[in-house]
């Protein structure tokens, strides 16, 4: 009944003429951008963050959130279309996206894409508003050792998932935290590490930082590549799949839904882990299973529903604990704190209007997903023929602003070249940021628990290993981190994460 | 002792370099009790643990073969940089106009296919786009021209 009442105050809020303007304006932004060459939701987000400064903190999470899908299945549309994936997520859509889409079959691709992200949007908004209250509920009750401990079992999880080596995911994480440590340290007013200048007490831009890596250096690398995009090929046919593909493909729908739902909500997971794991299910389960890889409709629909699911329940964890499963709400949390909400259980209790609203945006989003995409596919396939020349002026110049306007302060713009050329060095040298990103966001408050359990255990370390649920983090940690390290375990991840 | 794989031997130096460079700095910050954990402390396990890392790799770079660095282009990567460094320099006293007009002009031969007739009517275009969104629409405080 709770749940019913919570979600008309949600519903009161987002459906407001304002809030509805900014949910679809944030959708139409979000899969304008993510269709672009060489963006993903992460460079989108953090390229449109500037537009919502201006705003209340109601909508400005509500437009970025609906940037967020947006992005996402803008991604999936270059995926099959032109083999391109907007974002890791959506990698796998393009084994059997494309190859339907050269088939002639890229209308029913994208329906079935659209159609099964919105049914998976569907049931994760009504898990979002069963499961959000009573974890933070447990949240609030929370000790710092808690979240101490379970920061750093949400960090392993994010290395985890990092592409590539797993030694330099976790050098990447120390960093982050590191350089989130730069700045006017709260508890003594020290100024650590900003040799002297004034600028860098604040500590370092999170908006430069992101952009500087996810938008900067990521254009000199595609600028080096040259970029080679066929879109002339394929005629898109009906959007409509019929009723066989539906027929087909609503198993995958159901367990790709379930699958990312679940993993979604844990720290680390989110639209990759979910749209991996429902392609390996959906390829097991598949009878005739021969088809998989050269178009079958259910390596579009299982994956698409699971990372539509998975994006939205990883809003979790970041609603509730204040703890950012991966990048993207990283930049959520990022705009929270530029907003002046403090992130955390609290969120929920102190501001339900945002946090309800927050999550009825997130369905009428996807509705607005549905209904934007299928009519207006033919206008997504001109955008993907903009020449890059053209596009990557524009990207420099929005990321630009949206760095000078973070700050007011022509500093941030250097900083942002600084961390450009180190952002292109890690691409180069095959170190991915998103940990990094992470452990930046995460590293601020990741000291103040730890001091603050110190000075309550009066300086024993033991407070970590008797209070049982951080203990039960601190055990899943290493557990993990030992199954990480175990070489079949590697191996199957290399190659999950590879394709 | 060969290095045998470059990724991995700079990766090492960068990190075991950050590392060092945040774990030498931290005492200066005050490192405090057990009980009340100064400044410097996290910085300093969290340094030594990066240089830790820093230094395994540093050592794999000589045991594990890997794919080499591919080269980069000086082109991209200088023309973008020097927009930046451009743009950072001069939007205070040419205003967000001018300073978006020179950023896309400098920034553009990035790209081989850049083209200077096609650039200028791309940069005056999202010079205009950009001072509408930005200062006239969302009301962001910038200068949009020069101060006399």
């Amino acid at each position: 009944m709770e749940t019913l009442s919570n979600l008309s105050l949600g519903f009161s809020v987002a459906l407001s003429i304002a809030n509805l303007g900014y949910c679809f304006a944030g959708v139409l932004l979000g899969t304008l951008v993510g269709v672009l060459p060489g963006l993903g939701p992460v460079a989108s987000v953090a390229m449109l963050l500037p537009i919502t400064f201006t705003l209340p903190p109601d909508s400005a999470l509500i437009m970025l959130a609906g940037i967020y899908y947006g992005a996402q299945y803008g991604g999936s549309t270059t995926a099959i279309l032109v083999n391109i994936p907007g974002e890791s997520s959506s990698v796998v859509t393009a084994i059997d996206g494309y190859k339907m889409a050269r088939a002639g079959r890229a209308g029913p691709a994208l329906g079935i894409a659209a159609i099964g992200s919105f049914f998976a949007g569907c049931v994760s908004t009504v898990m979002i508003a069963y499961f959000a209250p009573p974890l933070a509920e447990v949240a609030l009750r929370f000790g710092p050792a808690e979240y101490f401990s379970l920061m750093v079992f949400g960090l392993i999880a994010a290395v985890v998932l990092a592409r590539g080596s797993l030694i330099k995911a976790i050098g990447m994480v120390i960093l982050g935290l590191l350089l989130g440590l730069v700045g006017t340290d709260v508890n003594s007013g020290t100024a650590r590490y900003s040799f002297g200048i004034p600028e860098l007490t604040d500590g370092i831009g999170f908006i430069a930082l992101t952009m500087a890596i996810f938008g900067i250096a990521e254009v000199i690398c595609n600028l080096e590549g040259g970029q080679d995009r066929d879109v002339t090929a394929q005629k898109i046919g009906s959007v409509l799949p019929s009723l066989k593909d539906i027929k087909d493909s609503a198993g995958a729908i159901l367990r790709g839904t379930g699958l990312g739902s679940l993993l979604g909500i844990l720290p680390g997971g989110g639209a990759l882990l979910a749209s991996f794991a429902s392609y390996t299910l959906e390829k097991k389960v598949a009878r005739p299973p021969k088809n998989f890889g050269n178009g079958d409709i259910r390596g579009v629909a299982g994956p698409e529903s699971a990372n539509n699911a998975g994006a939205q329940t990883s809003f979790i964890p970041m609603i509730t604990l204040g703890i950012p499963s991966n990048p993207t709400m990283a930049l959520m949390i990022g705009a929270m704190m530029i907003q002046g909400i403090a992130p955390g259980p609290t969120v929920m209790t102190e501001r339900p209007g945002l946090f309800w609203g927050l999550i009825a945006s997130m369905w009428i989003g996807n509705l607005m997903l549905l209904v934007l995409n299928l009519p207006l596919v033919g206008i997504w396939i001109k955008l993907l023929k903009v020449p890059y020349r053209l596009l990557f002026p524009a990207i420099l110049v929005f990321c630009l602003i949206g760095v000078y306007s973070g700050s007011n302060s022509v500093f941030d713009i250097y900083l942002m070249a600084a961390l450009a050329v180190l952002g292109y060095i890690f691409i180069k040298l095959d170190c991915e940021p998103a940990p990094m990103i992470l452990g930046f966001i995460l590293g601020p408050m990741m000291e103040e628990n730890l001091r603050r359990a110190m000075l309550i255990s009066r300086g024993s370390t033991s407070t970590f290993f008797t209070q049982p649920i951080s203990l039960a983090f601190l055990i899943a940690s290493v557990v993990l981190l030992i199954v990480l390290i175990s070489p079949a375990i590697r191996n199957k991840r290399e190659e999950a994460l590879q394709e | 002792m060969r290095i045998i794989n470059y990724k991995d031997f700079l990766t090492g130096l960068l990190f075991s370099g950050f590392g060092a460079g945040f774990a030498v700095l931290a005492p200066g910050y005050s490192l405090g009790t057990a009980a009340r954990m100064g400044a410097g402390s996290f910085p300093l396990v969290l340094g030594l643990c990066l240089l830790g890392v820093g230094l395994l790799v540093l050592g794999r770079s000589f045991f594990v073969p890997g794919e080499p660095i591919t080269p980069g282009k000086l082109r991209p990567f200088a023309c973008l940089i020097a927009s930046i460094l451009v743009f950072a320099a001069l939007l205070q006293p040419l205003g967000l106009v001018l300073s978006i007009i020179l950023l896309v002009m400098i920034g553009g031969y990035a790209s081989p296919d850049f083209r200077t007739k096609e650039g200028l009517l791309l940069a005056v275009g999202l010079s205009i786009a950009s001072a509408l969104l930005f200062v006239v629409l969302l009301g962001l405080p910038m200068r949009l021209w020069p101060a006399i």
